[in-house]
């Protein structure tokens, strides 16, 4: 049997004072929208077979 | 998948699909998927738990990715901003990566790029909100965080004594 699937850590400490300082700054990047645009079709054109 | 989508076929992971001479490499957490994807993970999907995605090119079995639902919780965190706005939540919805590989034989063959790109295409298109793409890589496996970085990724925890680290991708924004 594999090891289990770790979920995600909470953030504590310096690792969260870090997380929010990235979410503070992020902001809307165009460009990495008009890549995700083109994913989104790509996913569109090639469907999971279920 | 650049533009070559026609030689490529994606499907969750059946009890008719067969995964027996999948091999990723041989390294412990190389070893550590392989076993997953052969005596795993069907049955984890089976019970609800994640779901699989095999990734065939030219009908040839490349790669998988284990995705499931997860969240992402900031402690101490009574008022997060982001985008420069201030949200009312303490955890984030996100698409947590639980198992990701590629068959050892077309490695640097792009075969991660496109399955990255098509998984964050998926869950974009998909009706379920998600603010994150998460995963969590061995801290000696560098060629995976190395890839993961390029993809985009941001290394969010890292404590020197653990033995996985914790990166996680923005679906909206960027620093």
């Amino acid at each position: 049997m594999a090891k289990p699937i770790k979920g995600n850590p909470v953030l504590q400490g310096k690792d969260a004072e870090n997380f929010r300082a990235y979410l503070a700054r992020a902001k809307s990047d165009p460009q990495k929208k008009k890549r995700h645009e083109a994913y989104r079709a790509k996913a569109r054109a090639l469907a999971v077979v279920k | 998948m650049p533009d070559d989508l026609g030689r490529w076929r994606i499907e969750r992971l059946k009890d008719e699909h067969d995964v027996s001479a999948f091999d990723c490499g041989d390294e412990e957490w190389e070893a550590d998927l392989n076993e997953f994807l052969k005596e795993d993970a069907l049955q984890e999907q089976e019970d609800g738990w994640s779901r699989t995605l095999v990734f065939y090119r030219d009908d040839r079995l490349v790669g998988f990715a284990t995705l499931l639902a997860a969240s992402l919780q900031v402690e101490q965190a009574p008022e997060l901003e982001a985008e420069g706005r201030t949200v009312g939540y303490d955890e984030f919805p996100t698409i947590l990566i639980g198992r990701w590989a590629v068959d050892r034989t077309c490695k640097r063959e792009g075969v991660g790029q496109s399955m990255f790109e098509w998984v964050v295409g998926y869950v974009l298109e998909s009706h379920i909100g998600a603010k994150f793409l998460t995963l969590q890589v061995d801290r000696v496996n560098r060629a995976a965080r190395s890839f993961y970085e390029d993809m985009g990724f941001r290394l969010v925890v890292g404590p020197s004594g653990s033995s996985v680290l914790f990166m996680a991708y923005d679906l909206f924004a960027s620093d």
